[in-house]
């Protein structure tokens, strides 16, 4: 998988400032302030009002200075599973001697505001909920502050880094494991079926013992389920398109999703059959990133 | 594409340590206040922002909003009761010192927190009203300097530490002062006020009065308040010359002098041309006075730009002393005589009543005598009059009592009893009030005359002089003229009689302890400090704005000039401190420079990196180009990688990349 990594560097160019709504307060002050002056003919007066116009012209270059030369990178996000929410890394790096006080990283959802001391990184995050699979892009997000007044802001034009987020499909509720020529394989070579791991479930039949029922998924009105135990290691299962039931394409997926799950836990081989698109059996965490990744972007989704 | 709003930091409602931070500001800003407020309303305000403290930091409720309501009403009563107004200088800071409390104690947002922000900036400018001196400068900047901290602290989430917030301030503060010189010094000063003032905008201040009663300059003996100051061109003339000139008093009922009718202005252009010896060249720093009338040095030559001529070398200001304000003079030691018309003659001769007997009997004999003038002055000298600070209180015939009863006075009694003796005798005579001598200050170079030299003597008409100054006081004091007030009343507090001692044993009087000098010198140190604060904060005005920007090149600076040079002035200084500002910046990354460094020893032997050539790019072009150098190039660009990409800040690192590239030789092909 191709990581990609944005890295902006916040300048001139990319850095704008307004004063905020009390920062006009402040100039309303000092108008009032320099009438008083005038009207009194006051030097002192005159002299305070300049000083604090002036503190406030300087505090504009320091307010400009406290995010000019930081260094952002955006990174992919770790995948999830749809319905969680995507985390995607954004480090603030300060590479020069200036301590960078109240530094707001903004995005549509988040925010949050970090003290990133000399010659540091600050590693942050943009939480987004990633309600669909297939890739979630990276939200729009900028930096600010109103450092060190609250007179005036300066924040960077709005980001959009390229990066992503994979997002899985929902795992779908454990279900019986398809029936495939593995159940038979492992028969033939005479392993008890009542190991200590549990591998996964089956429909229930009248003989099987009342502990190994799926009681909770019977408890919620569903199909009475068995649970299976087994000593997994070794055994090989086909997570086939063709033996998920069901019209709704996300709901398949996520029972697929689901048997790629259990079955890594378990530690099995398995492989993917997803019409036009077939995984050779495999395990470890790299196969079911492949093949999650697979199931996610399955039709073309968010591609 | 601006989506502004979006990307506001914002707002949170500052901690428990800023907000302290605040109270401790509001404190110190009314503190300032301590001398002007009523006790009542310096204990209530404490109060105030005592119950925020303990609602802060002891989780106390918020008062309703019907408690705050109730206590915003009684603070305006209770304002208003006494003071009897809400207008006004006083009342107004009051009412503003008990709004600081309320807004206080009612905050709750962010915007809360700014406005009690604000309204302490705006309490601190209230006490420019009162009081303009360095003093009062010095503790508003520091006020200023410990709101502007709280300010910082309130805008950050992650709350500074107080000391944090301090330097921050005095670091911007710092760089700020060369922006607002420019801009107090260029900014248009204009004349007058926008609307009116309130009645109470300007202090009553003791000073010399346009009528004068025996005791009334004697008032001013205890004075300590300085009247004005004076800078001389040249060197400063002896003490029997300095005789500053304020009014002429014409018109007298026997008791008080005051000044003739209908003041005319007079033409000043043949005063120039009538004076004798050298001209002296100097400068007044008058004080405020509320009254329109100058001092002078006997005799003016010049009339200033802000004032007119009045008959009687006099000088008075177009409109009333409000502001401490400079003006430079010449004047000679005389003038040659000017024809009196036969309408002064007659008004300078007019007396009141007839005399006493008795004074009739020694005005006669005084008539035989070739020199009245000479004739008087030898009898205050001879018979045992006798100077003092607290003249006894004459009832009746003023002349009378004096001359027999009391025989004791304050230069107000001699020189009215005199002059009222000329006007006997047939000699036009007038009274001139104003001040004689001053002390000098060698730290800064000029004359002080404080309103403790307020003096009053007589000018007679001799036919061949004109109008001829005689104190009478120096007759029986000579030591108020040669010695000036401050000995003259150190002599009298030891018990010693005016007129009667040797200089030799005056000297000895006066010497007085280390100490008592020390503390002189030092008096004369804060005095020229404060002399050089008011010439360029209260006396810069629209004149001294102009003769500053004549300095400054500009023949006839006109509004839309000087506010350009504001304009540019400022933005040269913001661009001089911007490139500072940025550029420590640039030089400050270590990992940067050293891989330039890096990159530098490798360019000079030929193997230059392309511009798009990122690190890991470059260690292969190294590699394929010169294969020799990359063991030596591979952990410095692994360094840089790790410390440019890697998210780490490790100082070990850093030094060992540094060593690294400080180690690297290319041999050169």
């Amino acid at each position: 998988m191709d990581a990609t990594t944005d890295e902006y560097v916040l300048g001139r160019q990319r850095l704008y400032m307004l004063p905020t709504r009390h920062g006009l307060y402040f100039g309303l002050l000092l108008m009032v302030m320099l009438l008083a002056a005038v009207n009194y003919n006051n030097g002192l007066a005159y002299g305070f009002t300049f000083t604090l116009a002036a503190v406030g012209l300087v505090s504009m270059l320091y307010t400009h200075r406290n995010l000019t030369g930081l260094r952002l990178t955006a990174k992919d996000a770790e995948p999830v599973f749809a319905g969680q929410s995507a985390r995607f890394p954004v480090y603030i790096h300060n590479a020069t001697k200036t301590r960078r006080p109240g530094v707001w990283l903004l995005s549509r959802c988040s925010s949050r505001c970090v003290d990133i001391v000399p010659h540091s990184s600050r590693p942050l995050s943009l939480t987004v909920a990633a309600p669909r699979r297939g890739y979630l892009p990276c939200p729009a997000f900028s930096v600010s502050s109103a450092f060190p007044f609250g007179l005036l802001y300066t924040w960077a034009k709005p980001l959009r880094p390229t990066t992503r987020c994979l997002v899985y499909p929902a795992p779908g509720p454990r279900l019986p494991w398809p029936q495939n020529p593995d159940e038979t394989h492992r028969h033939h070579r005479g392993q008890s079926a009542d190991g200590d791991d549990f591998v996964g479930l089956r429909a229930y039949q009248p003989a099987d013992p009342p502990r190994h029922v799926h009681w909770k998924a019977a408890a919620r009105g569903t199909e009475w389920l068995t649970k299976r135990f087994g000593d997994s290691a070794g055994g090989l299962v086909w997570l086939d398109w063709g033996a998920t039931r069901g019209s709704q394409v996300e709901a398949r997926l996520g029972t697929l999703c689901r048997w790629a799950l259990d079955a890594e836990r378990v530690g099995m081989r398995y492989g993917l059959h997803l019409p036009g698109h077939d995984i050779a059996p495999d395990s470890g965490p790299r196969h079911l990133h492949r093949c999650l990744r697979a199931l996610a972007l399955w039709g073309g989704a968010g591609v | 594409m601006f989506e502004f709003r979006t990307y506001r930091p914002p707002d949170r409602a500052p901690d428990r340590h800023a907000a302290n931070g605040l109270l401790l500001s509001a404190l110190a800003a009314l503190a300032l206040h301590t001398q002007r407020l009523p006790v009542w309303l310096m204990l209530g305000v404490c109060s105030l922002i005592a119950w925020r403290y303990l609602l802060e930091n002891y989780s106390w409720r918020h008062p309703p909003r019907l408690v705050r309501w109730c206590l915003l009403l009684a603070a305006v009563v209770a304002v208003f009761n006494t003071y009897g107004t809400l207008l006004g200088r006083e009342a107004g800071i009051s009412l503003l010192a008990l709004l600081v409390g309320l807004k206080i104690l009612e905050i709750r947002s962010l915007r809360d927190y700014f406005v009690s922000v604000f309204l302490l900036y705006f309490l601190t400018l209230g006490a420019f009203l009162f009081s303009q001196s360095l003093l009062t400068a010095g503790l508003a900047m520091a006020v200023a300097v410990v709101t502007t901290a709280a300010l910082a602290r309130l805008s950050l989430p992650n709350s500074l530490p107080i000391s944090e917030g301090l330097r921050l301030t005095m670091a911007i503060l710092w760089r700020a002062i060369p922006i607002m010189l420019v801009m107090y010094l260029l900014f248009p000063r204009i004349q007058g006020s926008l609307w009116g003032l309130p009645g109470d905008a300007f202090d009553a201040r003791a000073g010399l009065s346009d009528t004068v009663t025996p005791g009334s300059i004697n008032a001013l003996s205890s004075s300590d308040a300085v009247a004005f100051r004076v800078d001389f061109a040249d060197q400063m003339p002896h003490a029997r010359q300095l005789y500053w000139r304020s009014l002429v008093l014409s018109r007298t009922d026997g008791n008080a002098w005051s000044r003739a009718r209908d003041p005319v202005t007079v033409n000043a252009d043949s005063w120039l041309s009538r004076g004798i010896g050298k001209p002296i060249d100097y400068t007044v720093d008058h004080e405020a006075t509320g009254h329109r009338w100058l001092v002078a040095m006997d005799v003016p030559a010049t009339v200033p730009p802000e004032a007119v001529a009045r008959p009687g070398y006099i000088l008075e200001a177009k409109r009333p002393v409000h502001q401490r304000f400079q003006y430079a003079m010449q004047s000679y030691p005389a003038q040659s005589a000017e024809p009196l018309t036969s309408a002064a003659h007659a008004l300078h001769l007019r007396t009141p009543r007839p005399t006493s007997v008795r004074v009739q009997t020694l005005i006669d004999a005084w008539r035989r005598e070739p020199d009245p003038v000479l004739a008087v002055l030898r009898y205050l000298r001879e018979q045992d009059f006798g100077y003092t600070l607290t003249p006894p209180l004459l009832r009746g015939d003023f002349l009378d009592e004096f001359l027999f009863v009391s025989r004791r006075g304050y230069c107000e009694h001699y020189a009215a009893a005199f002059a009222t003796l000329m006007r006997h005798l047939g000699l036009p005579s007038r009274l001139v009030v104003g001040y004689q001598g001053g002390d000098w200050n060698h730290a800064g170079g000029y004359l002080v005359v404080r309103q403790a030299d307020a003096h009053a003597w007589v000018e007679v008409w001799r036919e061949e002089r004109g109008w001829t100054r005689v104190d009478p006081t120096a007759a029986v004091a000579p030591e108020r003229v040669e010695l000036g007030m401050n000995a003259l009343k150190a002599l009298l507090e030891q018990g010693a009689l005016p007129g009667e001692l040797a200089p030799a044993a005056i000297r000895a009087l006066l010497e007085g302890s280390w100490l008592a000098r020390q503390w002189l010198h030092l008096g004369m140190f804060w005095d020229a400090a404060n002399t050089a604060w008011n010439r360029w904060v209260m006396a810069y005005g629209p004149e001294r704005q102009q003769r500053f920007l004549r300095s400054l090149g500009f023949e006839a600076p006109s509004w839309a000039q000087v506010a350009a040079t504001l304009i540019i002035g400022v933005a040269a200084l913001l661009l001089v401190l911007a490139a500072t500002l940025l550029w420590t910046r640039n030089k400050s990354d270590p990992v940067t420079a050293a891989y330039r460094r890096f990159c530098a020893k490798l360019g000079r032997s030929g193997l230059v990196r392309r511009a798009d050539e990122g690190p890991l790019d470059f260690y292969h072009h190294i590699l394929t180009a010169r294969p020799e150098l990359a063991a030596d190039s591979k952990p410095i660009i692994a360094l840089y990688v790790t410390l440019r990409y890697g998210n780490v800040a490790r100082a070990d690192l850093v030094d060992q990349l540094r060593g690294r590239v400080r180690r690297f030789r290319v041999a050169h092909q």
